[in-house]
């Protein structure tokens, strides 16, 4: 039990683990930020997979660390964009509410 | 040959346990938890977790990286975005009914088990000897040389990105 | 010069975000970008037939690559040529939008000459992030607002997409402890008939691709974005991004090698038949064009697997000769959508009524091009299909080949009732429609080009199997 941090197979079913419950939260949540939530863990669960690749097997050990790296970059430039439509979403949706309001009471 | 719980090898194994369950517990909240703000908190332990397991595979500088861009960029961005957006959540969570829970556990578990038991079978090439040591060093030289083209490649991704953000983001002022 | 068209089009990127910074109504971008499509196509030509290396080795140039740059090329340039008056852009983001445009042709271009899976990887996100900001950029004055929707929608599931992706490719780092293809490719052909997690490996690396390509479980984006993004950035998305796809997909599929992976096959059979199927039956009940035209695409997704199964050169040579045709005949639909759309709202399939008097030259290039969609003879897209399934019955997929052809003769119906309405309704009072020199040449050239290829395919065809077996 204690020397798991010694073998491949611990990280393959943790890498594993984070993609089931990233492709279970993209299901259940109805949010568009709880799915963004979701696709990080999908992101890092193919990250872990790397990085123990890279530490157990390869004869190159920098480039499961490159990949890690680049997937946080391309990680960090979709959350932006993202985040940048859904701050287009909620102006709209805001607007949207507003104008009710003003149907009402007019 | 399993080291006993006191000696230097068994408390870094306990340390690795630990890590675990915070990876997984946070993973689990990030899916499971109701309110958005708990996801995110569930989501920053999930990645600390990970990152402690980096440190584990013997890459300390993409741990501290996984700290500074996923919990210190990543997490906060989300957090803006939920700080925003969350008055929308009530209503829609009306529309989305309790079958599409049953559907996501089903299918979350039986991927998450396909990958392993995959991963479990599978032969793995044997492993070789390194060429290098994989210290920050080394990553560095191998960005600049083996993969400079996806080093410059990916400053195009990033502009991208920051321009698309602000062009979108431009057009509300101008509404007004 | 091996690195010229996609040199031209980063310094053109360079000029474009200058343009994007000062205040500019978006002409000057449009021509540049134009003057870039087609200096990108005429440097493709010129290194056609070249070779080489770049970038330690992660980078390659070849026929097969520079046959495919050609293609982007002529996409690009088609699509911001024939939308003249920029409807449907908003006028504020009109240079950054062709600045996302050139960029996301350079991240596919990058993407067909990458050997090495970090810049596959890294190329195919920079033409993603581009296309996802170019869906949200339509004019939303006239109050559409269902394009912002169906942005995040294409941006999460994309993410997915790529999740899955990485993951594939951590399989096949794990089994050959590299991540160049000239190191991957001979170990995976090696492994694909003994080892199911290198068929694992290659499915999930397929299903990013699959993504791009729309096939069939990975098409929940189709509909949103195609209703929900601009015409011309719909017709962008609908025909250029797929070449990338089918690119990759191909130098996927050659992992498997001549006879290992029936699994793999297995499902690529399942997968073209469930998007024939539901691409086919879902266009017949659209009344929006656009829509009609996005479930049609599933369906030709699916017709392009069938080269993909064959793991013959052939089958893949047809399948490079597929797309290639269904380029020129989507932009020939997409031309005429963009063109009848007055202010860039979206087309009902009723809007073209009478079309042959409003605008005969619109009418014939949307005959032509539903009449090849429809793979009528004597039309590209007649011979791309008979070729394919010809391919796939001397494969012996037999029971394939006759549910394939089960799914043309369902969509010569709706293909067929859209011309329909455009020549034989009347116009009821729809004003003509007027189309400005430059895409009327467009228009002549897809025609001829669509016909061209029908009545010869054989001079393309040699160009594509000499292309696949220089990647063999």
């Amino acid at each position: 039990m204690l020397n798991l941090s010694a073998q491949l197979n611990t990280y393959l079913v943790i890498g594993a683990m984070l993609f089931g419950f990233g492709v279970c939260g993209l299901i259940r949540r109805p949010t568009l930020i709880g799915m963004l939530i979701a696709a990080e863990l999908v992101l890092c669960g193919a990250s872990i997979n790397f990085m123990a690749f890279n530490h157990f097997l390869a004869p190159d050990p920098t480039v499961g660390q490159i990949m890690t790296l680049f997937i946080m970059a391309i990680a960090a430039a979709e959350a932006a964009i993202a985040m940048s439509i859904l701050v287009c979403i909620y102006r709209d949706y805001k607007s949207i509410e507003l104008e009710n309001l003003e149907e009402l009471s007019g | 040959m399993n080291p006993t719980l006191l000696s230097p090898e068994g408390l870094s194994g306990l340390v690795f346990l630990g890590l675990v369950a915070v990876t997984i517990c946070g993973a689990v909240i990030a899916t499971a938890a109701k309110r958005l703000i708990r996801c995110l908190t569930g989501l920053v332990a999930c990645f600390m977790g990970v990152a402690g397991l980096y440190y584990y595979l013997g890459s300390p500088f993409v741990a501290m990286m996984q700290l500074l861009i996923y919990v210190g960029a990543i997490a906060i961005v989300i957090a803006f975005g939920i700080m925003l957006a969350e008055p929308d959540e009530a209503k829609l969570v009306k529309k989305k009914s309790g079958l599409s829970g049953v559907l996501s556990l089903i299918a979350g578990s039986a991927v998450a088990w396909g990958l392993a038991v995959a991963a479990l079978r599978a032969d793995w090439m044997s492993p070789a000897v390194k060429l290098n040591d994989g210290s920050v060093r080394d990553v560095g030289m191998s960005l600049l040389t083996t993969y400079s083209m996806v080093f410059e490649l990916v400053s195009v991704v990033l502009l991208v990105a920051i321009l698309g953000s602000l062009a979108l983001a431009r057009t509300g002022r101008d509404k007004e | 010069m091996l690195f010229a068209p996609e040199l031209v089009l980063l310094l053109g990127s360079l000029l474009l975000f200058f343009l994007s910074l000062g205040e500019s109504d978006g002409k000057g971008a449009r021509n540049v970008t134009i003057l870039l499509g087609l200096a990108g196509f005429v440097l493709s030509i010129i290194t056609l037939f070249q070779e080489g290396s770049l970038f330690m080795g992660a980078y390659r140039i070849d026929l097969f690559s520079q046959l495919f740059k050609v293609l982007i090329a002529v996409g690009m340039t088609c699509v911001v040529i024939f939308d003249g008056e920029m409807k449907g852009i908003s006028a504020r983001m009109r240079p950054e939008y062709y600045l996302f445009l050139t960029l996301s042709c350079m991240g596919l271009m990058l993407l067909v000459s990458s050997v090495e899976l970090i810049t596959m990887f890294v190329a195919l996100e920079l033409s993603s992030y581009s296309l996802y900001l170019m869906v949200p950029m339509r004019d939303d004055t006239g109050g559409i607002r269902f394009q912002m929707e169906a942005a995040i929608k294409y941006i999460l599931f994309g993410i997915i997409a790529t999740g899955a992706m990485l993951y594939g490719m951590s399989y096949l780092f794990g089994l050959t402890g590299s991540t160049h293809l000239e190191v991957v490719v001979p170990k995976i052909i090696e492994l694909s008939a003994s080892s199911p997690a290198a068929i694992l490996g290659i499915a999930l690396f397929m299903f990013g691709f699959f993504y791009k390509l729309a096939v069939f479980p990975f098409h929940f984006w189709v509909p949103d974005v195609y209703e929900g993004a601009a015409n011309s950035t719909t017709a962008f998305i609908a025909s250029v991004p797929k070449l990338g796809a089918v690119a990759i997909l191909i130098r996927l599929v050659v992992m498997v090698g001549p006879t290992g992976g029936d699994a793999l096959v297995n499902l690529l059979i399942v997968l073209a038949l469930c998007s024939m199927f539901y691409g086919n039956l879902s266009a017949l009940v659209q009344t929006d064009v656009k829509r009609m035209l996005g479930f049609s695409g599933i369906s030709h997704a699916g017709y392009v697997l069938l080269g993909l199964l064959t793991l013959k050169d052939s089958g893949f040579a047809t399948s490079i000769y597929y797309i290639a045709g269904y380029l020129v005949m989507n932009l020939a639909c997409f031309l005429v959508i963009c063109k009848v759309s007055k202010n860039g709202e979206n087309v009902s399939i009723d809007d073209l009524s009478g079309l042959h008097q409003r605008a005969p030259l619109l009418a014939l290039t949307l005959g032509v091009g539903m009449f090849a969609l429809a793979g009528i003879p004597p039309f590209v897209g007649f011979m791309g299909k008979f070729m394919l399934l010809t391919g796939a019955y001397k494969a012996g997929h037999l029971t394939l080949v006759i549910l394939a052809a089960l799914n043309t003769a369902i969509a010569i119906y709706y293909y067929l009732s859209v011309v329909r309405i455009a020549f034989c309704n009347d116009p009821d009072e729809r004003p003509s429609v007027s189309v400005d020199p430059m895409t009327k040449l467009v228009s002549v050239f897809l025609m001829v080009v669509i016909i061209a290829m029908g009545v010869a395919p054989a001079k393309v065809l040699e160009l594509a199997t000499t292309a696949v077996r220089s990647i063999l």
